[in-house]
């Protein structure tokens, strides 16, 4: 398949032949091998995979984040390979949310204000008032004013939540959003992660070490030493039609 | 045990690049303090050795009785030149003419600072001190040098005979320069030199004559003071020791101020220098939790880990001092070759070498900086929890604000003491630091209240400036603080120097009187007006002259204290003080120019009554009002005068000043002489010859040397102060990089995210550029509040300048705070704005 035939298709990711080399003392370390894999619309993946085997490298491409060595991305029809910097900066905006393990608020905004940020970057006239929406959704409508500093470590991670979802990405990339929780405050971020993914249709792409996580995805990509070394379907977990390549 | 570990901990924290900005702010310290004091000192030295000139040596002690010749002897167990002269005013006879006559009487190698020249042929034209040969040591016996004058008042020559007391002389040499020939106009008896051996055959030194026996020395500051230390337990207290510096002449205030002003440029810069220690070591220590917590976890006892600690830190302070030094050294080198090329002329043959002084400064400020400012912060490093390892927010309480206050401020107060050696200096210098503290926390609430009160949309750019700032409150107002420390001593240093400068030139302007007249007879004054009209030459007025004694105050007798208020032997006078001196005295129709009438109203030029005006400050001193009765005698008549008014007179002007002016009913019959001041350029010279030559008898003394030594330290002064200036700025830099360099990575963790939601590049610039705009007026606004409160405390109290506000002060230094903080600012996180978001994934996950 190659990637003109994908773009008619349902497919939001394409990926071809990836591959991503960084200069090392010795010479060049290779993370990713030619990697091929496509992401459908509205579908939930999870990439896992032991420390180092580049599970977090390949979510950065995917997300625009980096450039890879060699190979093509497709992000909802546009080639991230082919864009500089400052539009890749643009389609993130557009396009995707992000989920940190480590929240990442910014600490000297309140939790509104954190959720307003990518909107008013986009330039959303009613970005206030889809904040004030969707810190109700998060369940902290009465924590708006408050800053990072004053929350405690699942609320923070569900303002992260509602910034990711405030300019209806196409894509969430989550990287161990549940990583920095405890047992009871990762799995209710967790159940919010998929419901508002769910109420969005959003295509969610999570790195994840936690196996109950990743099982409660549709699709399951076990990497190692920089390939692809397994992928997992469930269908009893989508309400969609799986059709991927590798 | 805990050696290996702490050596190898510190090699890979120094080639991290982890203590780097800690190790360059106690170099930088150090090279500060020692570059400045040793230039300052070894100028102040050059600038002091060459204006001893005006002594004729480096020391010279002056007393009415001869002083025990064992003391005398002693200065050569302490390696001192020495030499001597016997001064008196004589009669002197030629030609069947008398004059009183000013006479040293030489014995050894006089002078032994600076030059005497001799002419052995007439002179044609009026004297220059191109003529004649250089000589040291006393004529040969039973020769007379002379100055023109006596030549032309006795109407004799070269090789005529000239009687002094019993003794005849034969006229060797006319005296073309005389080193420390005297400037003052009143005591203008024309010079004569003789040998010291001569003096016993004069027949002069009889009881009750009126003698002066001074002593001259030369050699090491150090040598002289512990000659002068050695000898001080036998001399009595009219027996006076003294050096340029002591002298009562404008070159002596203007040596001395230059001294202050250098002294205290350089206090400012030690403190800029501490501040970015003190910034450093707080970040130093902060940089060392986890490496302590982990030490913990691993079981190293506390003991282990203070040892290994202060060996680090030991060993970053005696690196630092080392390349300060190394630094310093070779600076202070480079400016004073500066100082050879560009203004050679002004400085002695043998060069000032450096002291111990400068070293004992710079290395106590590096090692007290250091160990002083990490003193509460490694406190709190040993403090640190083991459950940092798991919890990573978790950090040792902080001490309380005042005692970091406290001890931050001793250590600068210390520091300030040591190097100056002047209490009160240091503590106004302290408390003027103090103040900025002070206005530092009510700006840190300031920015808090701003931010949270303004409603920016969250991806303006003034919205993250100033929520980055709000972020940052207690960092930032460090980081404004500094800035404003920075910008505070450029000002000062600027203005002072500026203002100092400014009242210097005031001093001598362009066109300040270079000679002197007196002994001019009342006949000559109107033909001497004439002559100097026709030659264009601008004067002040001529005054007469009468010499006389304050007797009374009111009819009180006076007790004969002199003016100081020495009241050493007060049990055996009674009365009020006087002047304890005769005094020159004149009068006037007109109020002189420059003398301001404080109190009181000048006469009629017709007024009847006995009238005085006095100078504002004799007149304080000796409880003189308006309305009290001077009596006045001269000679052997009293004259008695109502004061009417008090003057305000510029003793630094290069003219004529009085204490008396009386009105022309009480002295405008007495029998007197004029005096005058004038300047002439050197294409007027020939009106010198001419003056001369139609009036022989007039006194001319120059004093255009004295004008180019002032002006040659103004233009010394200004060349030190601009390198001052160039460190300060430097270490500005230093305390802005510090402290942009301890917010770095919240600033990085900040950026990337915006990076990472969409934010682009000029926006992230933007929101930069205005945060330190925003930090830079901050503090320039607050540099410009203690500048003008500094500087009215510092010329008030410390060196007596006359205090004006500077309206142009405030927006200048707002604007140049802005600009040189963006400008440094934006540069230093040029990198930041350049990151890939990637940097996300990669060191934040």
């Amino acid at each position: 398949m190659n990637a003109e035939t994908a773009l008619t298709t349902d497919d939001v990711i394409i990926v071809k032949n990836l591959i991503k080399q960084v200069e090392v003392n010795n010479g060049m370390l290779e993370i990713l091998k030619s990697i091929s894999l496509n992401v459908k619309r509205g579908q939930s993946i999870a990439i896992v995979g032991a420390s180092g085997s580049g599970k977090s490298t390949l979510l950065g491409l995917l997300a625009g984040l980096d450039c890879a060595t060699t190979g093509e991305i497709w992000l909802d029809g546009a080639p991230l390979h082919q864009l500089d910097e400052e539009q890749r900066t643009e389609l993130r905006r557009d396009k995707v949310g992000f989920i940190f393990q480590s929240f990442l608020l910014l600490p000297a905004l309140t939790a509104l204000e954190n959720i307003m940020l990518p909107a008013q970057l986009a330039g959303m006239d009613d970005a206030e008032q889809h904040a004030i929406e969707l810190l109700k959704e998060v369940g902290l409508d009465h924590r708006g004013d408050h800053y990072p500093n004053q929350l405690s470590g699942g609320e923070q991670q569900r303002v992260a939540i509602a910034r990711a979802f405030i300019c209806k990405p196409t894509i969430l990339f989550a990287d161990e959003p549940t990583g920095n929780l405890d047992g009871e405050n990762g799995r209710r971020i967790e159940r919010l992660l998929f419901e508002l993914n769910q109420q969005h249709h959003t295509t969610l792409v999570l790195v994840t070490h936690d196996t109950r996580l990743a099982q409660n995805c549709q699709r399951v990509i076990t990497m190692s030493d920089g390939t692809v070394t397994e992928t997992t379907t469930d269908s009893s977990v989508t309400p969609r039609e799986l059709n991927d390549v590798v | 045990m805990w050696f290996k570990p702490a050596r190898a901990l510190l090699v890979q924290q120094l080639k991290r690049g982890e203590l780097t900005i800690f190790l360059l702010a106690i170099a930088l310290a150090v090279t500060s303090v020692f570059s400045l004091s040793g230039f300052g000192e070894r100028l102040n030295q050059a600038l002091v050795l060459k204006s001893s000139n005006f002594l004729a040596a480096d020391r010279l002690l002056s007393s009415a009785h001869p002083i025990d010749e064992s003391l005398i002897a002693q200065a050569n167990e302490f390696e001192l030149k020495s030499a001597r002269y016997l001064s008196f005013n004589s009669m002197i006879f030629g030609n069947d003419q008398m004059l009183l006559s000013y006479t040293k009487a030489i014995t050894g190698p006089y002078p032994l600072r600076g030059e005497m020249k001799i002419s052995q042929q007439a002179l044609t034209t009026a004297p220059t001190d191109s003529q004649g040969q250089v000589v040291y040591g006393p004529p040969p016996p039973g020769t007379v040098w002379v100055v023109n004058e006596v030549l032309t008042r006795l109407r004799i020559a070269i090789g005529d005979k000239l009687e002094v007391g019993d003794a005849l002389f034969t006229v060797g040499g006319i005296i073309t320069q005389e080193p420390d020939a005297s400037f003052s106009i009143f005591n203008s008896s024309p010079t004569i030199f003789i040998n010291g051996d001569d003096v016993a055959a004069t027949n002069i030194i009889r009881p009750g004559s009126r003698l002066f026996y001074n002593y001259l020395y030369s050699g090491s500051d150090d040598n002289l003071s512990d000659y002068y230390q050695a000898i001080k337990p036998q001399l009595s207290t009219n027996q006076n020791w003294q050096d340029i510096k002591s002298e009562r002449s404008p070159l002596a205030n203007s040596l001395n101020r230059a001294n202050q002003f250098l002294l205290l440029a350089s206090l400012l810069g030690i403190i800029l220098a501490a501040t970015a220690i003190s910034v450093t070591a707080q970040r130093y220590t902060q940089a060392q939790f986890d490496t302590v917590a982990l030490l913990k976890t691993l079981g190293t006892p506390d003991g282990t880990i203070r040892k290994m600690f202060i060996f680090q830190l030991s060993s970053l302070t005696i690196v630092g001092v080392l390349i300060g030094l190394g630094v310093g050294f070779v600076l202070q080198e480079g400016a004073f070759a500066l100082v050879k090329i560009y203004l050679p002329q002004s400085l002695p043959e043998q060069m000032p070498s450096l002291g111990f002084k400068p070293f004992a400064i710079a290395i106590s400020t590096g090692v007290i900086c250091a160990a002083m400012f990490s003193l509460t912060p490694m406190l709190r490093l040993f403090k640190v929890p083991v459950m940092r390892v798991i919890k990573r927010d978790m950090s040792p309480q902080s001490f309380k604000l005042w005692l970091n206050g406290l001890v931050f401020g001793g250590a600068i107060f210390l520091l300030l003491l040591i190097y100056s050696q002047d209490l009160r200096l240091s503590l106004i210098t302290l408390c003027v630091a103090a103040l900025i503290a002070a206005l530092l926390s009510l700006l840190a609430l300031a920015l808090i209240k701003l931010s949270r009160g303004k409603k920016f949309s969250a991806a303006s750019p003034w919205k993250l400036a100033i929520a980055s700032l709000y972020q940052r409150a207690q960092a930032a107002s460090m980081q404004i603080a500094s800035i404003a420390t920075a910008i505070m001593l450029m000002l000062i240093i600027l203005l002072l120097r500026n203002e100092l400068i400014d009242e210097w030139q005031a001093q001598i302007p362009s066109g300040t009187a270079n000679h002197f007249i007196g002994n001019v007879t009342p006949d000559q004054v109107e033909p001497i007006k004439k002559l100097m009209a026709h030659y264009d030459v601008e004067s002040s007025d001529l005054y007469p002259i009468i010499r006389g004694r304050m007797s009374q105050i009111n009819g009180e007798v006076i007790g004969g204290y002199d003016s100081e208020g020495n009241t050493e032997q007060d049990n055996k006078r009674s009365g009020r003080r006087g002047f304890g001196r005769e005094l020159s005295l004149t009068w006037r129709d007109t109020l002189p120019d420059q003398n301001p009438l404080e109190e009181g109203e000048w006469w009629a030029v017709d007024e009847s009554e006995h009238q005085v005006s006095i100078e504002h400050d004799a007149a304080k001193r000796l409880d003189i009002k308006i309305g009290d009765m001077l009596t006045i005698m001269i000679g052997a008549e009293q004259v008695t005068a109502k004061v009417t008014s008090l003057r305000n007179v510029h003793w630094r002007s290069m003219r004529p000043n009085f204490i008396l002016i009386f009105n022309r009913a009480t002295l405008g019959d007495m029998p007197s002489t004029y005096i005058s001041s004038f300047y002439i350029s050197s294409e007027q010279q020939s009106m010198l010859n001419e003056l001369l030559a139609q009036f022989p008898t007039i006194s001319l003394i120059k004093i255009d040397r004295l004008i180019k030594k002032l002006k040659e330290i103004i233009e010394q002064v200004s060349l030190a102060l601009s390198y001052i200036m160039v460190l300060v700025i430097c270490a500005s830099i230093l305390v802005l990089l510090v402290q942009i360099q301890a917010s770095y990575q919240q600033r990085h963790q900040d950026l990337v995210i915006l990076r990472t939601l969409g934010a682009g590049k000029k926006l992230l610039k933007r929101a930069i550029a205005i945060e330190f705009l925003i930090s830079g007026a901050l503090a320039g606004f607050i540099a410009a509040l203690t500048t003008e409160l500094a500087l009215w405390l510092l010329q008030t109290f410390v060196i007596e300048m006359q205090w004006q506000p500077h309206p142009m002060l405030w927006l200048g230094a707002t604007v140049i705070g802005s600009v040189f903080v963006a400008l440094i600012g934006t540069r230093a996180c040029k990198d930041l704005t350049q990151l890939p978001p990637n940097e996300l994934i990669r060191n934040l996950s």
